[in-house]
């Protein structure tokens, strides 16, 4: 019996939806700021982006997802979100997997960002310095954080959700969890119970 | 099955047919095959072949579409809605092995998970591979209560068959000496990591009933000529066993037994064959062969046999019986006891206790194992000191291991803190879930529903089901054993837990055609066969009488070994 894949037309219809919810960012963004994100992004093109001509708001969103990836997991003497691909992935997510209610509040928990950083500082997100950046995320950290420590009820904060994300994409993809970390697809033998050194780095799965 | 008419043509008779390819069917080929009898098996789904056909087995974490595989929730509503329930059956590594439920719907007066896989192997492809033999404690239980019917068999009728049984599969494990956990004949044990050899001692000193032992498995850790000349070999720590094992390493159908059944030159497998009823003969009081729907074509032909033998599982083989209806057997086959589909029961379990470990930070493990520890049943043991209030028992399945990179999104931070962080494992961390008895009952039965139609037209079943009070007031005892075992290993922030847990999520279902001594209040006798029609042997979980604590899928193997003894004997004497 020949199967046809449920996702292919919706995943059209998403992407829509996607840029369409983008270009409520609108308004003026440094463009140098989002061209040095997409050089960093360059291994790793965001179907968002491609998908937009050059200036489309819908490359602010994918700008800000890739620069608040990057300063959850920045590259220090491994790759960081950026070099490993995890704002496209991010972005696949939303597309393909989440459902709209999710992708919504993600994409409002987006919106917030920039609206939060114009209203204390004046600028957009993305023309802030790192510096910046980081202690208006650390709000929306500690929020996340009360959030589940009060049991987590109601609708997931947007941060959760990005540091969720983050993570995941990057510990599975190829350099996170065979680079980064340690991946061995046929282990042999089970050692139960060995020097933390001779391992040396966390198994990734 | 294109195929299918021609053959029956050329060749519609057999010595034996087997309905169903999976743990119980790839035993019973196995079994009469090499008994020298000509055997069709019937399976109602796909071909799966060994390797061949495990598309996922070499795929990497990061090749699936989403990360850990995961299946879109709108995917999962419109195909998968019930399949899901157990949370690790559906995903992209694994959910061409599960039927879809939109095309094999069921009705639930009572939430029931009912989780299968219609395909060459059945769910022997994705079972959980623990293996514990019955004692006479479980044996003797409802003759020595008062519940139900007693067993026609102890232990002794058993034993000889979980000795073979054992020896071709390959299980791990072992051996304790205890009494209402027979040892079996066991290939080396795996290892029990330090974290749980702590919480071993710590139990067994402080609990003298209490047994922490590593978990009873269908892999091979030595294997036999036997095994190596069926292309088996050790187990490799992957632990991605439900995509398939290309190196034969836990007990499979489709690579053991089917494939030493289709050594002997005497098997015919046929794949998407829809057994739909039994032919009963009046004459010869005798059934003489069954009807089958080709799945592709939905033509019907009938095939004929001197013995048939039901290994459908234990809900499609009393499908199967109740949609056998004749002048003779007007309420469904061999149904005179009126216990047909009734008696329905799983293993009850999601409760239990978790708990985080200080210390042992310098040490880790190596490979991914497949198994976990086992605290063998320690209430209700026939003493005094071990009574509760409430019939029976239950054992522990669980495991201890460090946390992995997904521990930090809830905590405070991010940035190269908490990168640098995740490049060590995290603390140890511990759990434990019991599984427990559950009592037969008659009003927990499954019936036809010819209203509820599934993809070939066929009436589907309706499902009542629910635990009873000993299981209520079991549950309680599960979680705060487990609670007290991990206190009494200095383990801290013990929780113990209560998930949701609906009937049939133990994907242990059994009892609809219980074995028994009476006709009147049984459907099978003590060597399988329908107690009304001796031809038709049922050796799948439908026999169950009553359901024990531990994993029951060796013990069918065991019953199907033993009834194709018994069926092959009776045929040489002209019994059948």
């Amino acid at each position: 019996m020949k199967e046809t894949h449920p996702m292919t037309e919706d995943l059209i219809h998403r992407r829509a939806v996607l840029g369409r919810a983008a270009s409520l960012l609108g308004g003026a963004l440094s463009m140098s700021a989002v061209a040095g994100v997409l050089a960093g992004c360059a291994a790793s093109p965001s179907p968002v982006a491609d998908a937009s001509p050059a200036g489309d708001p819908a490359t602010a969103r994918s700008a800000a997802i890739a620069v608040i990836a990057d300063l959850i997991l920045p590259r220090t003497d491994t790759p960081g979100a950026i070099d490993v691909g995890v704002p496209a992935f991010i972005e696949r997510m939303m597309a393909d997997y989440y459902r709209p209610e999710e992708r919504r509040a993600f994409m409002a928990g987006l919106d917030r960002v920039d609206t939060d950083a114009r209203a204390t500082l004046g600028r957009p997100f993305l023309a802030l310095s790192s510096g910046e950046q980081t202690a208006l995320l650390e709000r929306y950290d500690r929020e996340a954080y009360d959030w589940a420590r009060a049991g987590g009820e109601g609708a997931t904060p947007f941060f959760r959700t990005m540091k969720e994300l983050t993570t995941l994409g990057y510990f599975t993809s190829e350099t996170g969890a065979s680079k980064v970390l340690k991946y061995d697809p046929i282990p042999g033998a089970y050692e139960a119970c060995i020097p933390y050194a001779d391992v040396g780095r966390a198994w990734s799965t | 099955m294109a195929n299918l008419n021609t053959l029956a043509r050329e060749k519609n008779t057999y010595d034996a047919i087997v309905v169903g390819s999976g743990i119980s069917g790839g035993w019973a080929a196995k079994e009469l095959a090499e008994k020298g009898l000509k055997t069709l098996v019937l399976e109602r789904g796909r071909q799966v072949r060994h390797i061949a056909d495990y598309p996922t087995v070499n795929t990497p974490p990061w090749a699936f579409r989403f990360p850990g595989a995961r299946v879109p929730q709108d995917e999962i509503d419109s195909r998968y809605a019930k399949q899901a329930r157990t949370g690790y059956t559906i995903t992209d590594a694994t959910k061409h092995f599960y039927i879809r439920d939109d095309q094999h719907p069921y009705s639930e007066t009572r939430r029931f998970d009912w989780i299968r896989s219609y395909q060459v192997g059945g769910r022997s492809l994705v079972w959980g591979r623990q293996s514990y033999r019955w004692s006479d404690l479980d044996f003797e239980a409802n003759a020595r209560e008062g519940v139900a019917v007693d067993w026609p068999i102890r232990y002794a009728d058993l034993a000889p068959w979980y000795d073979h049984v054992e020896e071709f599969i390959g299980v791990s494990g072992q051996a304790e000496g205890l009494p209402h956990l027979p040892d079996g004949r066991f290939q080396p044990p795996m290892d029990m990591n330090c974290v749980e050899k702590h919480m071993k001692s710590a139990v067994e000193g402080r609990f003298r009933e209490r047994r922490v032992t590593i978990g009873r498995t269908a892999h091979i850790t030595q294997p036999t000529e036997a095994q190596k000349a069926l292309g088996r070999t050790a187990c490799q720590h992957q632990n991605q066993c439900s995509r398939g094992c290309v190196f034969g390493a836990y007990f499979a159908s489709n690579s053991s037994t089917l494939l030493a059944a289709n050594n002997t030159g005497n098997l015919t497998l046929q794949p998407d064959a829809v057994v739909t009823s039994i032919i009963f003969d009046p004459v010869k009081n005798r059934a003489s062969g069954v009807r089958v729907r080709d799945a592709e074509t939905g033509d019907e032909v009938e095939l004929y046999a001197r013995v048939i033998f039901l290994c459908a599982s234990a809900l499609n083989s009393a499908w199967l019986m109740m949609n056998s209806t004749s002048n003779r057997f007007p309420d469904g086959f061999g149904n005179g006891s009126g216990q047909l589909g009734r008696n329905v029961m799983d293993h009850h379990f999601l409760v239990g206790a978790s708990a985080d470990v200080e210390g042992w930070e310098d040490r880790y493990y190596k490979g991914r194992r497949p198994n976990g520890f086992y605290i063998p049943r320690f209430r209700n043991l026939g003493d005094a000191a071990t009574k509760k209030d409430f019939l029976r028992g239950y054992g522990y399945q669980g495991g201890a291991s460090r946390q992995g990179w997904q521990r930090l999104v809830a905590e405070l931070g991010f940035g190269k803190e908490m990168k640098d962080e995740l490049m060590d494992p995290g603390a140890w961390t511990i759990g434990m879930t019991a599984f427990g008895e559950m009592l037969p009952d008659p009003s927990n039965r499954i019936t036809l529903n010819k209203d509820v139609r599934d993809m070939h037209g066929l009436p589907t079943l309706t499902i009542d089901v629910g635990l009873g009070d000993n299981e209520l007031r079991m549950r309680k005892d599960m979680q705060s054993a487990a609670v007290e075992m991990l206190e009494a290993s200095g383990f801290r922030n013990v929780r113990g837990y209560e998930r949701s847990y609906g009937p049939g999520l133990g994907i242990h279902e059994m009892g609809t055609a219980r074995m028994g001594r009476d006709p009147k209040t049984s459907v099978l006798n003590a060597h399988n066969q329908v107690h009304e029609c001796l031809n038709v042997y049922v050796t799948d979980g439908a026999a169950m009488t009553s359901a024990s604590c531990v994993n029951p899928s060796l013990t069918y193997m065991a019953l199907t070994a033993r009834a194709a003894d018994h069926a092959v004997s009776a045929l040489k004497r002209g019994e059948l």
